[in-house]
């Protein structure tokens, strides 16, 4: 629906523009259209959407802005959703647009002169509260006076911060005779600065208000009141003796005090000296604090008198203000009196003080600070210490270092932590005191030469490692590491040899860092040229495992199966703190291979804490973990295990751990981490993904379970619980799966009988060579394929695998019938295996290697994940992206595309194979649509059939398939359009429509691509015209009409949701709509334009003898299918046939 | 009156059984630690943690919803007070800190309140909900003299959430010039920040009538009446820009401060903040995908919010240098480089000594002010729908009077805040 509306200076611009330019432009659109197409939109997806619908609404002016303010129904009776959106977005639009601001605001004031709901008139007034200037003023005092209004209209007058709405305010208030009004009003004006306002509020005081109005009433005098209002209010705030209370007059007086002080700074001198004085007697220190602020901020006020009365008050939230709010450090004689009054035997005094000290950085006040480091009150010891650590310095290093000498538990940590902080080298100064030092002292040094990682004391450290004390030589093993360099090396390997057990361990950390600047190889060479004259050997298997080379991993692995006791310890200590990943291999070998528990619990904890650190794929991460779980004895470990799969984001994972939900011991830790992957993957959500969060949901019990559940009901309600990934693979059985027989081509040539007769065969076969052990599916090495009974269209699928080492191991999984996504043993070079797994090996023209080798050791169980939607083919292996979007080409008929729907096969390939977590989530597709028999035989042509947008061109991006039907998600308000590739006159076109609310779009036909098809062709109107904003439509613009030209019948739409089923039949001047089985037009087009079209425009398409089928696109969404077409070129056809004949 | 103080500390037997309120021995004469007692506004969902909080004992509760105060009353051995009226337990003289674990709405006038009478302070972030609040309050702490304490920790404890480290280390690096500057820090899911996105509102509430246990009209305080449905309350008023901002009111402090901290920025606010997002609901919040600020030196701030953005983003990106999450940081040897330098300096994390020391707790009205700032800036982008550009001396923005007038929001009697 178009045009119609123009307002005269768009209609002159119109006049002059050529028609191409004005096809879908908002301009080109009646006020009503605009502002559906607009709703339509919203709420505004990205910011350019945003942008462009206000454009388009702010354009249509008043009678727009109007339109959406009758849309609005009473707040919390009916959803304003949309219009609110719009009503909103407008207001903040035009918010710093003079112009159009205003006609913004006019209409709202028009809008609140008539009669709406009084929830409406609040919105709106919030409006105007945003974009409201002094011109709204007498409207919004016009509800000043209503109860449900007067809040809103008196906070939107505030909002204009103006003398005028101020005033407006004030003289309402003289007029009002109810008391809740009063108070509205007075709350207002307290919320401005407007002091004109004064006398009015002080005369409401003195009448004896109620308790309500006094209230506020002293709250609106303590903003706006000037020095007339300080004697009432000291008075009202005298009545409640300074307290704190509900109307809280003390704190109106206090107000006022610090406004009028500018003006008359010796009045308010005397008066915040009264209120100080009566703080004081009242013995009040946070009003102390409040009163000496203001005095503070008078120019003649005594401060050193301010001073030495906190001071004397001993009270620390006094003194500690005071201070803070004038700096005395300036002040020769405020200085003086602080340092005097710090000796004074108050720690609170003294707390106070140090504290300022600090903050102030005060200058040239070490030594006075210092005198309280040993103080008693470990508070004022405290201050002390942060306030020479604020001052910072080399003074104060020197003092803080000599804490250390001391022997008080309390001081040493606090001169711990102010040196880590001191900014500049500490290193000569802890040196200096070292030796002087007590244990505790010392033990200090060493961290923080740890901390700082001082080389230069390598020596200092070193030789506390031959001391006759026990703790500070511990602390000295701990701090070596940070304070070696290579250089150290040899010395180092003669102190592991001399080192107790215990510290020997640090001494190894400590080699192994001076190591690390050294290559590889150069450490064997070090290393080994060590152990060779060493009798203690096993002492440097750690140093061999930092090396990190293969050499070293296989002395550890052969010394480990060799020796016993502490030697083989040793070897497993070095293997556990391996770096890299490929030590995971031998300790899945020891963890397999076992004698005794203390093995198994040492080799899980290990491999768990490897798989752990590294940084392998959410995929391979799980897979190691299910494997080293059935080796886990303890509840710790177990729970460790879960908590790290619920990182690795895999659909086995969140099925693996969900057993463990039902132990006690595990559930928290098995719920966490099948909600963690749950939520994290959308793609997993279905009906079991459903079923297991539920379940997590009422286990859940830790301090954040109320967000967890509120997180896992969002996910629930926004992602479907059906559907999903389902298991093809039950674990105990072949059922769901059969033998196979010859390929999809020789299939369908076999007769059923000879078909059933081979599957009976191939079944007993499978049966022999497919076996189930442990849950898991085993091809023995021998037989045939094992293949799906269902067949499979698009989907995804996850499946695990693994090779078992032995001749030539080699599989692959048939993607519908076709070979095959490949599996082999990238150690057979000789057919080119090393390029690895999950390539589409049968590929001759399209990729079929894989992009990367992700396939893990012969043996170990890898895991793919497979996408095939129509003929491309997506693969992961282990996690990582082998096969990107790839067409998978038809092994049996390179000639052919693959089958469209087809069995599930896993390869047979002569070497044992397991599988298991067999999922697939089939993608669902409709069936194409297929023409009718009695349409087939009348001739009519598939334009569309679900399937694709061969036939169609235009707005590709707009316009969409989605299940079998063309929608229009429309980027832009005046949405696009799609047109037929071909050109048609005379036709029958059948097609079936689905509307959204206020749904508008358009069916084109006899147009040219470019231009507005409903005047360079014909548009049929297609509208969702029972939304209520359609309710004045002119009749040639209800659904089904001749844009313009010949109106519809209304009233046969399907309700919205439903699919409408139209039928256009265009012959000559004719043209005929059959409606859901309606004719609901039916008219001769030369004959309706006779005397001119209905619209009064030009139509000079009209009449065209042919053009394309377009669908015409507004802001709405629309869903379209089973479009098809019958021509009739039959004369023409029959005239060429006799030429033909003729000739 | 010090001997008095003196006195109790000596008689530390007789203290231990009793609890003597910080009023009774006249303010500012300070009990032994464990004898500071609270009253807690508010205990519907986050005030009943505020319950079990270290150091201090709890004497008054109050709840404008009957039911969550029998509940949380019944948390409660000791015989407490308990009230409807925020103002009633600020009157108590048996509290000396008051706890406000109310909607954002009224954090502002109940802090400015219950400063006006001399207690000491512990809230709930955000803050407040609009920056002219934020303002007050930090001109009601400093006029009154008291202690204020925001409840969110990551600026000096724990590994904040996903990020795998806590601040410290990070400080440190950034304060040895490492990194380089200017910094932009990405606050994302990447790096384990989780916006809380449920915290959103619906763009239609049918009314309903209002239960009898709930004092509605107190519920809403100063903010505009709107009819009551259950969705507007309780836990749900975070999805409602009348007392909250959604994911960024109800976290965003959580993770700002932090960054605000250490982009040495506590006194400071950006001069400007843009927004990727869907448009706002005038009432109900939505989500979002990105807010930047910028520094008047080019420090940048970026939320990122659901699963918008890369994970390969670093957590700190400087011209020398990346850090990411779990403290990887991507210049060669940086640990060894790091030790020389000093460690940050030392913050006031003890809140029961601040009370005690009248210091400023590590997060207080002023760095809180400012992180606050930064949530609220980005709340008011977002409604807008555009960018805006702050002075942050004028503490206003430049050049928008319609932002300007969000930056104080007009209160419905009988409330106002100063």
């Amino acid at each position: 629906m178009k045009h119609v509306k123009y307002c005269i200076s768009i209609l002159t611009v119109c006049l002059f523009s050529i028609s191409v330019l004005m096809a879908q432009m908002p301009q080109n659109r009646t006020v009503s259209t605009i502002v559906a197409d607009a709703l339509a939109q919203l709420p505004a997806k990205t910011e350019a959407q945003y942008t462009q619908t206000m454009k388009d609404l702010v354009s249509t002016g008043e009678e727009g802005l109007m339109i959406l303010i009758k849309l609005m129904n009473p707040p919390g009776v009916k959803s304003n959703e949309a219009t609110e959106f719009a009503i909103s977005g407008w207001t903040n639009s035009v918010a710093n647009d003079n112009a159009k601001r205003s006609i913004a605001a006019d209409t709202y004031e028009k809008a609140l002169g008539l009669t709406l709901d009084k929830g409406i008139k609040a919105f709106l007034i919030r409006q105007l509260e945003v974009i409201g200037s002094d011109e709204n003023i007498d409207i919004l005092s016009q509800f000043l006076f209503d109860n449900r209004l007067s809040g809103p209209s008196s906070q939107a007058l505030i909002a204009l911060h103006s003398e005028k709405a101020n005033n407006a305010l004030l003289a309402a208030l003289s007029d009002a005779t109810s008391d809740d009004i009063k108070i509205y009003l007075v709350n207002a004006i307290g919320q401005t600065d407007y002091e004109k306002a004064e006398p009015v509020l002080l005369g409401l005081l003195k009448n004896n208000p109620p308790v309500g109005l006094t209230n506020v009433l002293l709250k609106a005098l303590g903003n706006v009141g000037t020095q007339t209002s300080l004697g009432p209010l000291k008075m009202a705030a005298e009545k409640t003796n300074y307290s704190y209370q509900k109307n809280d007059a003390t704190s109106a007086y206090i107000h006022i005090l610090k406004n009028v002080a500018g003006m008359n700074p010796s009045y308010v001198q005397k008066s915040a000296n009264d209120l100080l004085s009566q703080a004081t007697k009242l013995n009040e220190p946070n009003l102390q604090v409040a009163a000496t602020e203001i005095l503070m901020s008078l120019p003649k006020t005594n401060k050193i008198q301010l001073l030495k009365n906190a001071l004397k008050s001993g009270n620390i939230i006094y003194i500690t203000n005071t201070l803070n709010a004038y700096t005395f450090q300036s002040d020769k004689k405020g200085m003086k009196l602080i340092l005097i009054k710090l000796q004074e035997p108050s720690s609170d005094v003294q707390t106070a003080i140090l504290y300022w000290l600090g903050n102030q950085k005060v200058e040239n006040v070490i030594s006075e600070i210092s005198k309280y480091l040993y103080s008693t009150d470990k508070t004022v010891q405290a201050a002390a210490v942060r306030s020479l650590s604020k001052i910072g310095g080399k003074a104060v290093l020197t003092v803080l270092v000599q804490l250390l000498k001391s022997n008080d538990s309390n001081i040493i940590p606090l001169a711990k932590q102010a040196l880590l902080a001191y900014n500049g080298d500490i290193s000569g100064a802890l040196t200096s005191v070292f030796n002087d030092s007590g244990d505790k002292g010392k033990t200090t040094v060493l961290q923080l030469i740890a901390a700082r990682q001082m080389n230069s004391q390598y020596d200092l450290v070193y030789n506390q490692m031959f001391i006759d004390n026990d703790s500070v030589k511990a602390e000295a093993a701990q701090t070596l590491k940070f304070v070696v360099t290579e250089k150290n090396i040899p010395e180092l390997f003669n102190l592991l040899e001399q080192s107790d057990s215990k510290n020997a361990e640090f001494v190894k950390e400590a080699i192994n860092k001076a190591l690390s600047s050294l290559t590889p190889d150069q450490q064997i060479a070090i290393v080994s040229d060590r152990m060779n004259k060493s009798v203690k050997s096993s002492l440097y298997y750690s140093a061999l495992a930092n090396s990190g080379t293969k050499s070293a991993m296989d002395i550890l692995i052969k010394t480990y199966n060799t020796k016993t006791g502490e030697t083989k310890q040793a070897t497993f200590d070095a293997l556990a703190k391996w770096k890299s990943f490929d030590v995971v291999y031998p300790l899945l070998d020891i963890v397999r291979n076992a004698k005794s528990m203390d093995e198994i619990n040492q080799s899980t904890d290990a491999i768990v804490s490897l798989v752990d650190r590294s940084v392998q794929t959410g995929a391979v991460k799980s897979l190691f973990l299910q494997e080293v779980m059935q080796f886990a004895q303890t509840d710790r470990q177990k729970n460790e295990i879960l908590r790290i799969l619920g990182n690795t984001n895999t659909y086995q994972a969140l099925l693996f751990v969900e057993p463990f939900m039902d132990v006690p011991a595990l559930r928290e830790s098995a719920s966490q981490a099948a909600m963690n992957i749950a939520l994290n993957n959308p793609s997993f959500a279905g009906e079991k993904t459903a079923t297991i969060l539920e379940k997590v949901s009422k286990i859940l019990s830790n301090p954040d379970a109320g967000y967890q559940r509120e997180a896992i009901r969002k996910f629930l309600s926004e992602n479907s619980k059906e559907g999903g990934f389902v298991s093809i693979f039950n674990g105990k059985n072949l059922d769901g799966w059969k033998g196979l027989v010859g390929n999809p081509i020789t299939r369908t040539k076999m007769s059923l009988k000879e078909l059933a007769q081979a599957q009976v065969k191939a079944d007993e076969e499978a049966v022999k060579s497919w076996a189930i052990e442990n849950g898991e599916l085993i091809f023995t090495g021998s037989g045939s394929n094992l293949c799906t009974n269902k067949k499979y269209g698009d989907f995804e699928m996850l499946i695990d695998w693994k090779l078992y080492p032995g001749k030539e191991p080699d599989a692959g999984i048939y993607l519908r019938g076709t070979p095959q996504v490949q599996i082999w043993d990238t150690a057979r070079v000789n057919v080119g295996a090393q390029v690895g797994s999950g390539g589409l090996y049968n590929n001759q023209t399209n990729p079929s290697k894989p992009l990367k080798v992700a396939d893990l050791k012969v043996g170990e169980w890898n895991t793919f994940y497979i996408k095939i939607i129509g003929d491309r083919v997506t693969v992961y292996l282990n996690g990582e992206l082998v096969t990107d979007n790839v067409i998978m080409e038809n092994y049996w008929d390179i000639n052919q595309p693959i089958f469209p729907f087809e069995q599930i096969e896993l390869q047979a390939h002569g070497s044992k194979v397991g599988y298991r977590n067999i999922y697939v989530k089939e993608i669902i597709r409709p069936e194409p649509f297929k023409l009718s028999k009695e349409e087939e035989k009348e001739g009519f042509k598939i334009l569309f059939d679900g399937t694709n947008m061969h036939q169609w061109t235009g707005n590709a991006t707009d316009y969409v398939t989605e299940n079998g039907n063309i929608v229009i998600y429309p980027s832009m308000s005046f949405g696009g359009n799609l047109y037929t590739k071909e050109e048609y006159g005379d036709f029958v076109y059948r097609f079936e429509f689905q509307l959204t609310p206020g749904a508008n779009n358009g069916l084109g036909i006899r147009t040219p691509m470019e231009g507005d098809a409903a005047y360079v062709g014909m548009e049929l109107q297609i509208l969702d015209n029972e939304a209520p904003m359609y309710k004045d439509l002119h009749e040639y613009q209800y659904h089904g009409s001749v844009y313009g030209v010949i109106p519809a019948k209304r009233g046969f739409l399907k309700p919205i949701g439903e699919w409408n089923y139209e039928e256009v039949v265009a012959k000559g001047d004719t043209i005929k709509v059959t409606l859901n089985g309606t004719v609901i037009l039916d008219g001769n087009i030369r004959e309706a334009a006779k005397n001119g079209t209905a619209d009064k425009q030009d139509h000079p398409g009209l009449f065209n003898k042919k053009g394309h089928i377009a669908f015409l696109g507004h802001g709405s969404v629309v869903k379209f299918r089973n479009i098809r077409i019958k021509e009739w070129k039959m004369v023409k056809i029959f005239k060429r046939r006799n030429k033909n004949e003729h000739i | 009156m010090t001997t008095r103080r003196h006195f109790l500390k000596t008689v530390g037997a007789l203290s231990l059984f009793t609890i003597v309120p910080r009023s009774v021995l006249g303010r500012g004469f300070i009990a032994p630690s464990d004898q500071l007692t609270k009253g807690i506004i508010g205990v519907g969902g986050m005030g009943r943690n505020h319950i079990y909080y270290d150091g201090t004992r709890v004497v008054a509760m109050c709840d404008v919803d009957k039911n969550h105060l029998t509940q949380a009353a019944a948390l409660v051995k000791d015989k407490i007070n308990l009230y409807s009226d925020f103002r009633d337990l600020i009157l108590d003289k048996n509290v000396d800190i008051v706890h406000i674990a109310t909607p954002p709405h009224w954090h502002g006038i109940m802090s400015v309140e219950a400063a006006k009478a001399g207690k000491d302070i512990f809230c709930e972030k955000p803050m407040t909900r609009t920056i002219g609040e934020g303002k007050r309050l930090m001109e009601a702490i400093q006029q009154n003299g008291n202690i204020f304490r925001l409840n969110t920790w990551f600026r000096f404890k724990d590994p904040f959430y996903g990020l795998g480290t806590p601040v410290k280390p990070l400080k440190k690096l950034i304060q040895s010039g490492m990194l380089g500057w200017p910094l932009k820090v990405t606050i994302s899911k990447q790096t384990g920040f989780d916006w809380k996105f449920f915290w959103i509102g619906k763009n239609y509430l049918e009314s309903q009538p209002v239960p009898k246990e709930l004092d509605y009209d107190m519920w809403l305080g100063p903010a505009p009446y709107k009819p009551y449905n259950v969705h507007r309350v309780h836990q749900n008023f975070r999805g409602y820009w009348d007392y909250d901002a959604g994911g960024l009111g109800d976290m965003g402090q959580h993770y700002i401060d932090p960054v605000q901290y250490l982009l040495g920025k506590d006194d400071d606010s950006p001069i400007k903040v843009e927004v990727d997002a869907p448009q706002q609901h005038p009432d109900a919040v939505g989500t979002w995908q990105s807010i930047t600020y910028t520094y008047k030196d080019g420090c940048q701030i970026v939320l990122w919010g659901g699963d918008y953005g890369k994970p390969d983003t670093p957590y700190i990106a400087g011209p020398k240098g990346n850090v990411y999450k779990n403290f990887v940081c991507d210049i060669p040897d940086w640990e060894k480089k790091l030790a020389g330098y000093p460690e940050p300096a030392v913050q006031n994390t003890d809140f029961i000594e601040c009370v005690h020391t009248r210091q400023k707790f590590a997060l207080n009205e002023v760095n809180g002010y400012h992180s606050a700032t930064i949530v609220n800036m980005g709340a008011v982008a977002l409604r807008l729908n555009r960018t805006l550009n702050y002075d942050p001396i004028k503490q206003e923005f430049i050049n928008d009077a319609e932002a300007n007038r969000l930056l104080n929001q007009p209160m419905r009697a009988p409330w106002n805040i100063n």
